[in-house]
């Protein structure tokens, strides 16, 4: 028997006793696992004592009617099977071509690029703030020359939802008239916007700040206030730090306010905010430096 | 059956390798949580409150360093100092009769505990024979709509003043050398009346929501004053959440979903290597049949 076979053991080998239906067509793993790949025509997963390793070596299983060792007809006897890793190695490289467009479709952020050059201002310069709330001029124009921004100032007050206005323009920044002034006690707050629909706005540059540049404000006297950059920080707008912003402090601050973080397109705004938050910059009423020099240390 | 052993470790491999692709798609469109620091400063004012005592020289030590931080010189009574920002920690006021040289023992010192973000005012009060150095906390929250106000009763002239904002009582028969403490007043511009027992005085003073004063009643020379500090000033209203300024034109905007296709590769994957195991499977056993 081992090594050859008769049609007329077809039947008996077709009746069942090697048969392998109900087997898992894999170890471990079940038969619904592979069920589809199989011709249900056939008797899956069939042993047969008398096949010979040449007969299956392209993966066509002989005819069992037909199978003879010494000519085998060759006819295809799972074509589910091979249908099915046809049909997988397409989908794959579909998947891949899919893969390979999704990866093209988005837009990395817009690149800050080279910072316009604006001029350090001059004229007259902020005074010592005082202890009592001198009257201190409006707020005309700001220009932060560490990140190339120039703008004349607008006055922003609240929407009707009490929320507090942004420029139309997104190339000017505002005031918050609500707050203090830029030089007196208090935090004075500056709005504008990061970018428009179309590219970068006034503020693009602002979260590029560091610790130190100087920012200044030209008012409404002609005189200049100068601050000295301590923070630059970014908040979701949910999580907000209303106090930290509009809060009371006691020296004259600054705080500048622009959008960053993750943009939604569902709702057309950022998720979160960008504020740079800056100190007046002045001589104090302390001893000068040479007299704090000459103390015995 | 080693073969087929080798080809369901290779589809595992594969199934495997997908999914780990795929969660590393998932990890790099996270986004990243943005960095922040503490700002960890605060703000310290020094002031001389006490009539009878000469002029000082005040000096601020940070604690541990002999060296002084901030010297004023020449502080005489009434004068109050700007609010000075310092890394939060511990410090040393100390008075020195003015012109007295630093190495000098100081008249007076206390040790002032400076948290970030809050703010004091050390002040010399009392009379020159009762001197000594007071520290204030002073208060950066305001109710909405409010001011804060404390009196602080510097007049040694008058033992004792009662002090109206209107018709607010701030404060009703403070004496000598003592503070009210903060509380709240309705923003507006006020008439400020301080009367002691014999005198009193009388100041216009605006007090603006989300600002606080002191009001510190004392002897101007000959009769009663009021002198107004702001300590601390804020927007008069808070606007409500964040600020939309930004309208995307620079955003990155995130491509088509990686995922479905990542699945499609990963299910096609799968059945090409179940075809392929089913087609090779079919001659395995003829091996170990012989």
């Amino acid at each position: 028997m081992r090594g050859s076979r008769t049609e007329s053991e077809a039947p008996r080998l077709a009746g069942g006793e090697f048969l392998t239906a109900g087997q898992p067509a894999l170890p471990g793993m079940s038969d619904s696992g592979l069920a589809s790949c199989q011709d249900p025509g056939r008797p899956p997963a069939r042993r047969r004592p008398g096949s010979h390793v040449a007969a299956s070596s392209l993966g066509f299983p002989r005819n069992v009617r037909g199978a003879r060792h010494a000519s085998p007809v060759r006819v295809v006897r799972r074509p589910g099977a091979v249908v099915a890793s046809l049909a997988g190695l397409v989908v794959v490289c579909g998947a891949v071509g899919g893969l390979a467009w999704a990866s093209q479709t988005g837009r990395p952020a817009a690149a800050p690029g080279r910072t316009p050059f604006v001029a350090v201002p001059h004229g007259q310069w902020a005074a010592v703030p005082p202890a009592v709330a001198a009257p201190v001029a409006r707020p005309v124009s700001l220009q932060i020359p560490a990140v190339g921004v120039r703008t004349r100032l607008i006055r922003l007050g609240l929407t009707a939802a009490g929320e507090l206005q942004v420029p139309q323009s997104t190339t000017v920044a505002g005031w918050y008239t609500g707050s203090p002034r830029p030089g007196q006690t208090g935090a004075a707050v500056i709005a504008g916007h990061v970018d428009s629909q179309a590219g970068p706005a006034v503020f693009f540059r602002l979260r590029l700040l560091r610790p130190g540049d100087r920012i200044y404000v030209r008012r409404a006297d002609g005189s200049l206030a100068v601050f000295g950059v301590s923070t630059v920080r970014m908040y979701r707008k949910t999580r907000f730090p209303t106090a930290a912003v509009y809060g009371p402090v006691p020296d004259a601050q600054l705080r500048l306010i622009t959008c960053g973080g993750t943009f939604d397109p569902a709702t057309g705004h950022y998720l979160s905010n960008v504020i740079v938050s800056a100190t007046l910059i002045s001589a104090r009423s302390a001893k000068p430096a040479q007299q704090q020099a000459a103390e015995p240390g | 059956m080693y073969s087929l052993t080798k080809v369901r470790r290779l589809a595992l491999g594969v199934a495997a390798a997908g999914f780990a692709g795929t969660l590393g798609l998932l990890a790099l469109t996270a986004p990243a949580a943005s960095a922040q620091t503490t700002s960890s400063v605060g703000w310290v004012r020094l002031a001389h409150l006490s009539p009878n005592t000469p002029a000082v020289d005040v000096y601020l030590y940070s604690f541990g360093d002999a060296k002084a931080q901030l010297v004023l010189d020449h502080v005489t009574y009434g004068t109050v100092s700007p609010y000075e920002q310092l890394a939060a920690g511990n410090y040393t006021v100390a008075m020195r009769l003015a012109g007295a040289a630093a190495g000098t023992k100081p008249v007076l010192s206390t040790t002032v505990d400076v948290a970030a973000g809050d703010a004091y005012t050390v002040a010399g009060m009392g009379p020159a024979s009762g001197l000594r150095l007071t520290v204030f906390d002073d208060p950066l929250t305001t109710p909405s709509g409010k001011a804060l106000v404390q009196v602080i009763q510097a007049s040694l002239l008058q033992g004792s003043v009662s002090v109206r904002a209107g018709g607010h009582s701030l404060a009703s028969g403070l004496k000598f050398g003592k503070a009210t403490g903060f509380v709240a007043v309705p923003a507006g511009t006020w008439t400020v009346r301080a009367a002691g027992s014999s005198q009193a005085a009388s100041e216009q003073i605006s007090l603006a929501a989300g600002t606080v004063h002191t009001l510190v009643v004392l002897d101007d020379p000959g009769k009663l004053g009021i002198d107004d500090l702001l300590d601390a000033a804020g927007s008069i209203v808070a606007p409500s959440s964040g600020v939309n300024t930004g309208l995307g034109g620079t955003a990155a905007r995130p491509g088509a979903p990686m995922l479905p296709w990542a699945a499609a590769g990963l299910v096609g994957l799968l059945a090409a290597a179940g075809g392929v195991i089913m087609v090779s499977r079919r001659r395995r056993p003829a091996l170990h049949a012989r």
